[in-house]
């Protein structure tokens, strides 16, 4: 009897795999359960937050498990494993399905994701003030995040793209006062316009593609056939749904103001959802699955990168205010990851990915150390502060290690994701690696200048309230810092996996703009009929 | 003729019981139980959605009965609506039965006027004939202007039903005039007969769909109507309001989209721009004067209408897919509107303007949730129903052609969604103070958790109501 149960077991077809569902929904769960949690004592209120944390670990602890048992095999990355795929609205002039996937494109993003939830629960830990709210607001936007991280179809991605608009708005809207009233409203409009950008390329790509409209990113990333105009135009679409989300030049300042005038953890949150859904959005939509508008808007692409890289750094070095500094560090960051991205190579996209995954990890540190410094102090001016070193060792080191991860220091993450970034762009675009060399120095000489102002020299004003980072606030830093050593460290496993899914993408790039990406890939450009290499 | 009609009419039969039923227990309102009313309306929608779906494995494809020599048709389309429409009337009954105190004495008269006017909306839909169809909006019509100027002794109640009664009254005619001219045209009054005989886009066939647009859509509150509509509205009994905007908007909505698809079908030129136009301005000027709302009331009305408008802009493509997508966002409307107007009702009792809803959060967290709730879906904000409905609508759109209806789609959302945000920041003020808001009774709360439900598990479990929307939009181009 046993034996029969057992065979008849074996031969069973295997469960469906629902990780990733586990994985996004898991704080959609959490979150449905603080909504009901009443927080009249401490103590409910503590149930709150374990609650919050629970969640999110649930997501990391079960995204970790999936995505290092997938490194362990060597040769994935180029299709998404796993996945889960199901026909969701079928019936609409363009059909939606229910599909998760993880391949080197995002996966690693969506465990970064992960790791940022843990630290911004973490680091929420002391919100005293409307903890229910807090805490479920931080976990339905992170649904948003997780979902268009996982998401392997375009209706779907649109649908998590939007969805933490609303949260992380009211969220900065929480910070109280006029400024924070304004700050939301501008990064409302801005993020809406994104969504809504997004939304109508999504449409166009669909019902524009050859065969039966679709979204499914798997086969419109693989159907070459798409007009150049229509390219085009969905290519200049993300473009421009991704300029707004992720803070890029001319769309920086509704970033930067949410920045300075969030909480901290919204701020970490804000900044880790901008670039992670923007930059991703970039690859896999812009990209994937326009390739033809890439190849022709490469030298705006290109400039984009520049004057946004050039005035992240400028700006940061010439901003007064701390906080702020912290969002032209994420503007200056942004323009890097686009400068990878319009390096056409697998190497150079694989290093903009690994960018978005350091800065995801670095700049919530930064604004951890920032966070602490500017609400004990209770001034944000850098004139105005000074040797906070002395009382706060703990910050400094912190502050050190973010720095250290944002410019590329060795041994952390920023590190071998600059030198992707660089030796992919540099065959295709000489100058924009040396702009980018300029900027980056500049940053560092910002992030220099703003860290010996703040925690060396002479005591600066309330010096003497800042008290060291303790408890949940340190495990949050250390949580940081912890992966972006990991991923400095061991960027040789985790890199090729990347490499394998940008290797797609930078080859259909190939296939349709041969005259800009083979050069990238150190190969000559074919012939054409004319005599003039690489004519279309 | 024979009797076996009243077999097919089973569901506006019952309907048409509840009516008389409600009137007569309401001559003598202080003798009764207050919920006898609401209840009396209940079971008759309840008998007649029971009607319905026991019809539907009946009307299967082609094969479905004609009544009167086709001028009813008890097809899917026609069942799915009455279906729609039942739903709705029962929420609106359940979430304004708390409301006695401001229909007193004659809560009996309301609940038969929202019978009348799903009984309206139900003939409309069963409608193969123009001439029927104009009788049907007729009949909403003036129980719409019935139910506005329910409270007679209140001027402004007065006024909005006068003014309505006007627009009532000129919007069947303008309808009238677009049945004449199509009558002139083809000799027929049947809409299968109409797009038999209608081949050519002339500018007559054009004056034709005109008229039935601007009749149907000053009804609806579309383009130039909007600002009567939400003034009209704003000013009557709110229980009034919102019957008049749930069942109201889905009887107009469904009669739209039959004439349309069935009647004009060959000849799309006539009509299909002024639909886009007049779909997509209402939408994007509704968010506007949404954004300069000062009053919660104004602000969901304006943002109804929106969503009302929305689905005629996926008609154009005139597909089972550009149908489907229209009922889904009618299917989607009924809810959204009952449980905004319900949150309404609820919040607003002691005014509901902005500096007194401010602060809800603290007072009564979860009547501000399902305010909250009510307006993200308004906005068509992820996951909620009303998000899918709008992808599904503009893709439609984009498909048949109208790119630009996109672009202004996403500017009425991104301007909605910031005027709904701007409300959740005053609703989730934390340094306001103001009085708690009473709970409400218990068939209320049926009804708000029932629409909430329906709009959180809408988007999610959304591919199954498509398809019904889908199987629904298909008689619609049979024969063509």
């Amino acid at each position: 009897m046993i034996a029969s149960t057992l065979v008849a077991l074996a031969a069973a077809p295997p469960p469906p795999d629902i990780t990733l569902a586990v994985v996004v929904f898991a704080p959609l769960v959490g979150a449905g359960i603080i909504a009901v949690l009443p927080v009249e004592t401490d103590l409910q209120r503590f149930r709150v937050r374990v609650t919050a944390l629970g969640a999110a670990l649930v997501s990391f602890l079960v995204c970790g498990f999936d995505f290092f048992g997938v490194l362990a095999s060597a040769g994935l990355g180029g299709l998404p494993q796993p996945q889960e795929q199901t026909g969701w609205l079928p019936g609409i002039p363009v059909p939606v399905g229910y599909n998760l996937g993880g391949d080197g494109v995002n996966f690693p993003l969506l465990f970064v994701a992960t790791i940022l939830l843990v630290a911004l629960v973490l680091a929420s830990w002391r919100v005293r003030d409307r903890t229910r709210l807090h805490f479920g607001l931080l976990l339905f936007s992170a649904v948003g995040l997780l979902g268009a991280l996982a998401a392997y179809d375009l209706g779907l991605l649109v649908l998590f793209f939007a969805w933490p608009v609303a949260p992380v708005v009211l969220l900065v809207r929480q910070g109280g006062g006029a400024r924070a009233a304004a700050a939301a409203r501008r990064l409302l409009v801005s993020w809406l316009l994104s969504c809504g950008l997004l939304a109508l390329a999504a449409l166009l790509l669909a019902l524009r593609a050859s065969g039966h409209p679709t979204l499914d990113l798997s086969t419109l990333t693989t159907d070459l056939t798409l007009p150049r105009g229509v390219s085009t135009g969905v290519f200049a679409l993300v473009v421009a749904a991704c300029v707004l989300r992720m803070g890029l030049v001319p769309a920086h300042l509704p970033l930067i103001d949410a920045v300075g005038a969030a909480g901290t953890p919204v701020a970490m949150l804000t900044v880790g959802s901008g670039l992670l859904t923007g930059g991703y959005t970039l690859a896999r939509v812009a990209l994937d699955g326009a390739p033809r508008g890439a190849d022709h808007l490469a030298t705006p692409l290109l400039g984009l990168a520049v004057l946004t890289m050039l005035w992240g750094a400028f700006g940061a070095y010439a901003v007064q205010e701390l906080r702020r500094l912290s969002g032209y560090v994420v503007v200056c960051l942004g323009g890097l990851v686009v400068l990878g991205m319009v390096g056409y190579s697998e190497t150079s996209i694989a290093g903009a990915l690994y960018l978005l995954l350091a800065a995801t990890l670095a700049v919530p540190l930064l604004l951890l150390v920032v966070g602490a410094v500017t609400e004990r102090t209770r001034t944000r001016r850098l004139a105005e502060l000074g040797g906070c070193g002395g009382p706060a060792p703990r910050l400094s080191l912190l502050w050190v290690a973010g720095a250290a991860g944002v410019l590329g220091i060795p041994l952390l993450a920023g590190f071998p994701a600059l030198l992707q970034v660089f030796a992919g762009t540099f065959p295709e675009h000489r100058y924009g690696v040396a702009i980018g060399c300029l900027a980056l120095l500049v940053l560092g000489a910002a992030l220099f200048r703003a860290g010996t102002r703040v925690f060396l020299g002479p005591p600066g004003e309330n010096v003497e309230r800042l008290r060291d980072a303790q408890g949940s606030e340190l495990y949050a830093g250390a949580v940081l810092v912890a992966f972006l050593l990991l991923f400095g460290l061991g960027s040789g496993r985790f890199l090729p996996y990347m490499v394998n899914g940008t290797d797609l993408v930078s080859g259909r790039l190939a296939a349709v703009a041969p005259a800009v990406v083979l050069p990238a890939l150190g190969l000559a450009a074919p012939a054409a009929p004319g005599g003039a290499p690489g004519a279309p | 003729m024979t009797l076996a009609f009243l077999a097919d009419l089973g569901p506006e039969g019952l309907v048409l019981a509840g009516v008389i039923t409600a009137v007569v227990l309401g001559r003598h309102p202080g003798e009764r139980p207050p919920w006898e009313g609401p209840l009396v309306g209940i079971a008759a929608c309840v008998l007649a959605f029971a009607d319905s779906v026991l019809f539907w494995h009946a009307s299967l494809g082609p094969a479905v009965p004609d009544i009167e020599h086709g001028t009813f048709l008890v097809d899917r389309y026609t069942l799915f609506l009455d279906a729609v429409i039942l739903a709705a009337t029962v929420a609106v009954l359940l979430l304004t039965a708390d409301s006695a105190g401001e229909l007193w004495p004659l809560q009996g008269e309301f609940t038969g006027l929202v019978l009348l006017l799903a009984l309206g909306g139900m003939v409309a839909a069963a409608s193969q004939d123009v001439v029927t169809i104009a009788v049907g909006l007729t009949v909403t019509g003036a129980a719409a202007a019935l139910l506005l100027g329910l409270r007679k002794l209140d001027a402004a109640a007065a006024a909005a039903a006068v003014q309505s009664f006007l627009v009532v009254a000129g919007a069947s005619l303008c309808f009238l005039v677009g049945v004449v001219v199509a009558y002139g045209l083809t000799g027929q009054t049947q809409l299968t007969a109409i797009a038999r005989s209608l081949h050519h886009a002339g500018p007559a066939a054009l004056l034709a769909a005109a008229a039935m647009i601007l009749g149907a859509g000053a009804l609806m509150g579309l383009g130039p109507f909007l600002g009567w509509r939400a003034t009209a509205a704003g000013r009557a009994p709110v229980a009034s309001m919102m019957a008049v905007t749930v069942v109201g908007g889905l009887a107009d909505l469904g009669a739209l989209v039959r004439v349309l698809d069935a009647g004009f079908a060959h000849v799309p030129a006539a009509w299909t721009v002024l639909v886009a136009v007049a779909g997509a301005g209402t939408a994007l000027v509704a968010a506007t004067l949404a954004l300069r709302a000062t009053r919660l009331r104004r602000l969901v009305l304006l943002l109804l209408a929106g969503d009302a408008a929305l689905a005629l802009v996926a008609l154009p493509a005139l597909s089972r897919h550009g149908a489907a997508a229209a009922l889904f966002a009618t299917l989607v409307f009924a809810p959204l509107a009952a449980l905004s107007l319900g949150a309404v009702l609820w919040v607003g009792e002691g005014g509901d303007d902005r500096e007194r809803l401010r602060g809800l959060w603290g007072r009564s967290p979860a009547a501000c949730l399902a305010l909250v709730l009510a307006l993200a879906a308004c906005a068509g904000l992820p996951p909620l129903a009303s998000f899918v409905s709008w992808f599904s609508v503009v893709g439609a759109a984009i498909a048949a052609g109208y790119g630009w209806v996109g672009w202004v789609l996403v500017l009425a959302g991104v301007v909605a969604a910031t005027a709904v945000l701007r409300w959740v920041a005053i609703l989730l003020d934390p340094d306001a103070e103001g009085p708690p808001v009473a709970r409400p009774g218990a068939l209320v709360t049926v009804g708000l958790g029932l629409c909430g439900l329906a709009l959180l598990l809408g988007g999610p479990v959304a591919g199954p109501l498509i398809g019904l929307a889908q199987r629904a939009a298909r008689p619609l181009f049979l024969g063509f």
